[in-house]
């Protein structure tokens, strides 16, 4: 009980928090559009550019992490394009390749850093399963601003996000700007991860992008209704996470989300299971999901 | 002796990896790779913390057992439950891969892996680690491992080859041909997860699918045939060793993660090659 | 008034798949697109959308009306995820976002608009039903409301009688005779031939470029259908025998 007195861990638990809701909103969006593992990819890429923003100005100042890692994601969704449109290539192993190859080069990149005699490192390996409990008051504030930057693209585009992800042929020839739209997408989708790095880490980012809302399809068929879902899990994961990693010394945050996630999923399923079944057969549970199902 | 211990280890390691990473990349399940590679770090703990050490046989068939649990059970969450296989693959690898992290920091006590591990590999330490039977050394216990994973993937894939050749170009002939695909994409599963746990203490549980991938995508530019592509990926895996070793050594860095970019490196410098021959 | 005018088209992907179409489609028309697999049917009813990568020629709709009209597009139903999550009243709202600018959101006249097209295609009691849970039939239906909705004088449909029941298809042909009636211009990629001349008023043949375009009692010929379809016709002779008007 201590520890919701503490003002640190409330800052912290409200990062994560944030952080849950827009990587479930934004990576449920993604996984609609089939791409479930671009947020893998992307998440993987960005490590190089913090290394290398690291190398050459010896800080980890949120602003410049943020916009490092901003500038390697985007180069490296430009090479999974050139390696799929130039090159005979195929996608799964351009996402592969690039997923691979930039977090060899971060890898590469960390252990020199690591090797050197460089100030300030001790943060950098932290983002590579996440550790909520390491930040401050400032990742904290970028935190806020990114996540309401996103949430309100989400909410101002929405529609015509569905439309693009359902139907993209068509909402091409209704005239929309489809690029431009699946540009800006990309680049919520890229800041959503690179804010998520600290708390999630690079390697389980593409958990928290697409369990949740997988953990919602159980529950809903309207897509506003999953989302609110998506975010009710994420931020039930991030809680529970959160308190494990500030009680437990060295406990990452990342995987311990991930594992809950997982739980959550298979509970979900299997009361699902169960309903269909009319094992559980409470009314109250039916109507609930047909209600959801109605908005 | 130490680096001659480190690049043969090495060389065997990558040999698999590009042998497998050939097939993996001409039946589109590059990404099947890459999330087995994470997986099979479940298996690992597990075994280190049910036998409380690593023989080599408790580890291939504790790793065995999850790549394959993988396989099935991403295909089985897509069939049925309302999700795409991307998205069910997703979910069943970091799932897996977050438990052998919790389990092992949990347990740090009982399992002799840490995250530095599981990232780069213990490549530097190989030749430490040797195995001894009735108190001869018989060299690293890595390299053991390498070299009978290596002969595992060349006698399976020798006997195999044509039917993995005609179950990768075209699944819906071999089936109408009486040929169990089923039973060749398992085993080639198989032979992922060995491979992966072989490659886990020389270049980690992540930069394995780098392995795989990159020279087999690199041969795959080049190669018209599978004998091919499974050739030169070969031989530019054995390049990437040594240049990998050379970039390490020079910046000090990770040998693991300079072997993986050096593949790169390679494939750039392939790919730049490619465009300019074109062009003339 | 001529609907739609080509001169010159070619449209493809990497390569073209159709050269040099030149014709010209007839307003308040019901026109049937044939030809045989891969002739370039739906690459034709793409190109007229500009959705294709590769496009050369010029195609002019209404006589040069300004602005250039909007042209509503009813794509194969295999092309999307029937599992996708939205529920039927959504899809068809779809046709309206063409006009919405992004920050904008549907207002009550988008709303009628959307349950009267439904009312149109039959469709308006299943407003609030999931897509996931419709019929074949249901699914083209809520496909063809969501091309009402955007209340555009042309609609292009890329075969709208695939894999659907007999109550939708006697239903589309009613639709389109009333389509007719209100001076709007149909333009649908078709397989059936039995039923081409009873739905249809005008035939385009293609087989990677134009055979023929006219009224269907003077250009369903047996030589261009033999041009079209270059012996990969089995039923011809059937055909004729259920066409007397050849």
């Amino acid at each position: 009980m201590s520890l919701w007195q503490d003002a640190n861990f409330i800052w912290v638990l409200t990062g994560t928090l944030l952080l849950g809701v827009s990587a479930a909103t934004i990576g449920g969006m993604a996984v609609l559009r089939q791409r479930a593992l671009i947020g893998d990819v992307l998440a993987h890429a960005a490590l190089p550019g913090i290394m290398m923003a690291f190398i050459l100005f010896e800080s980890t100042q949120p602003g410049l992490v943020v916009f490092s890692a901003l500038l390697s994601s985007l180069l490296g969704y430009y090479a999974i394009q050139f390696l799929t449109q130039q090159t005979k290539i195929k996608t799964d192993t351009a996402m592969a390749v690039v997923l691979s190859l930039f977090f060899a080069v971060g890898l590469m990149l960390l252990s020199f850093i690591q090797n050197s005699t460089m100030e300030n490192k001790s943060g950098l390996d932290k983002l590579l399963f996440g550790q909520a409990a390491a930040m401050n008051a400032n990742d904290v504030n970028w935190l806020i601003v990114i996540t309401l930057l996103a949430l309100s693209y989400l909410v101002i585009v929405f529609h015509k996000l569905r439309l693009i992800s359902f139907d993209p042929t068509y909402a091409q020839s209704l005239g929309l700007k489809v690029k431009r739209y699946e540009l800006s997408f990309a680049l919520v989708l890229v800041f959503t991860i690179v804010i998520g790095l600290q708390i999630v880490g690079v390697i389980l980012m593409a958990a928290a992008l697409l369990i949740p809302i997988s953990i919602a399809r159980f529950w809903s068929q309207s897509l506003p209704v999953l989302l609110w879902l998506a975010a009710l899990f994420a931020m039930i994961s991030a809680l529970i996470s959160t308190q494990l990693s500030m009680q437990i010394a060295n406990m990452p945050t990342g995987p311990w989300m991930v594992v809950i996630l997982g739980v959550l999923f298979a509970l979900s399923w299997a009361l699902r299971w169960a309903l269909s079944r009319g094992w559980v057969s409470t009314k109250k549970h039916a109507q609930t999901a047909g209600n959801q199902a109605d908005v | 002796m130490y680096e001659f211990w480190i690049l043969i280890t090495a060389s065997l390691v990558a040999t698999s990896c590009a042998l497998v990473g050939s097939l993996l990349i001409l039946r589109r399940m590059a990404l099947l790779g890459d999330a087995i590679s994470h997986s099979v770090l479940l298996g690992i703990v597990l075994v280190y913390l049910i036998f409380q050490q690593a023989s080599i046989a408790w580890m291939l068939s504790g790793a065995v057992l999850v790549g394959l649990l993988t396989a099935w059970l991403s295909q089985f969450i897509h069939q049925k439950a309302p999700l795409a296989k991307d998205a069910s693959l997703g979910l069943v690898f970091t799932w897996f891969f977050a438990l052998a992290i919790v389990l092992i920091a949990l347990y740090a006590d009982h399992v002799h892996l840490d995250h530095e591990h599981v990232l780069f590999g213990e490549m530097a330490f190989i030749p430490f680690n040797p195995l001894i039977i009735d108190g001869q050394n018989f060299g690293p216990h890595a390299f053991w491992l390498a070299g009978l994973v290596l002969l595992i993937n060349l006698i399976v894939l020798g006997i195999g080859y044509q039917r993995f050749k005609l179950t990768s170009f075209h699944p819906a002939l071999a089936t109408s041909l009486g040929i169990q695909t089923a039973v060749w994409h398992y085993l080639l599963m198989t032979l992922v997860s060995v491979t992966a746990v072989a490659s886990f203490d020389v270049v980690g549980s992540i930069l394995v699918v780098a392995l795989m991938v990159i020279p087999a995508a690199t041969a795959y530019l080049l190669a018209k045939s599978l004998k091919q592509i499974m050739l030169i990926s070969v031989l530019y895996a054995q390049a990437a060793v040594l240049i990998g070793f050379g970039l390490a050594w020079w910046l000090d860095s990770a040998l693991s993660a300079s072997m993986a970019v050096a593949a790169g490196l390679l494939l750039l410098i392939t790919l730049v090659v490619k465009t300019i021959t074109k062009k003339n | 008034m001529n609907a739609i005018e080509t001169q010159r088209l070619s449209l493809g992907y990497n390569q073209f798949i159709l050269k040099n179409i030149s014709i010209q489609l007839p307003a308040a028309q019901r026109i049937a697109i044939i030809g045989p697999n891969g002739a370039g049917k739906s690459t034709f009813l793409k190109g007229l959308i500009n959705l294709l990568p590769l496009r050369q020629g010029q195609v002019r709709f209404l006589d040069g009306a300004n602005p250039a009209p909007a042209l509503a597009y009813v794509p194969q139903r295999e092309e999307v995820d029937w599992d996708f999550p939205i529920n039927v009243f959504d899809v068809v709202m779809m046709g309206r976002h063409g006009q919405l600018k992004f920050w904008q959101r549907p207002n009550k006249q988008d709303h009628d608009l959307v349950r009267e097209s439904l009312e149109k295609v039959g469709m308006l009691d299943f407003a609030s039903r999931q897509i996931s849970q419709l019929s074949g039939g249901q699914q083209q239906r809520v496909f063809i409301a969501r091309a009402l909705a955007q209340q555009a004088p042309i609609t292009l449909m890329d075969e709208p009688f695939a894999g659907v029941d007999m109550t939708t298809e006697n239903a589309l042909v009613a639709l389109f005779a009333e389509l007719k009636a209100q001076n709007q211009t149909l333009v649908c990629v078709h397989h059936d031939l039995n039923t081409l001349a009873r739905y249809f008023d005008w035939v385009v043949m293609i087989n990677g470029g134009l055979i023929a375009s006219g009224p269907i009692h003077q250009a369903l010929t047996l030589d261009n259908l033999q041009k079209t379809f270059e012996g990969r016709l089995p039923l011809l002779e059937n055909l004729q025998l259920t066409e007397p008007s050849l």
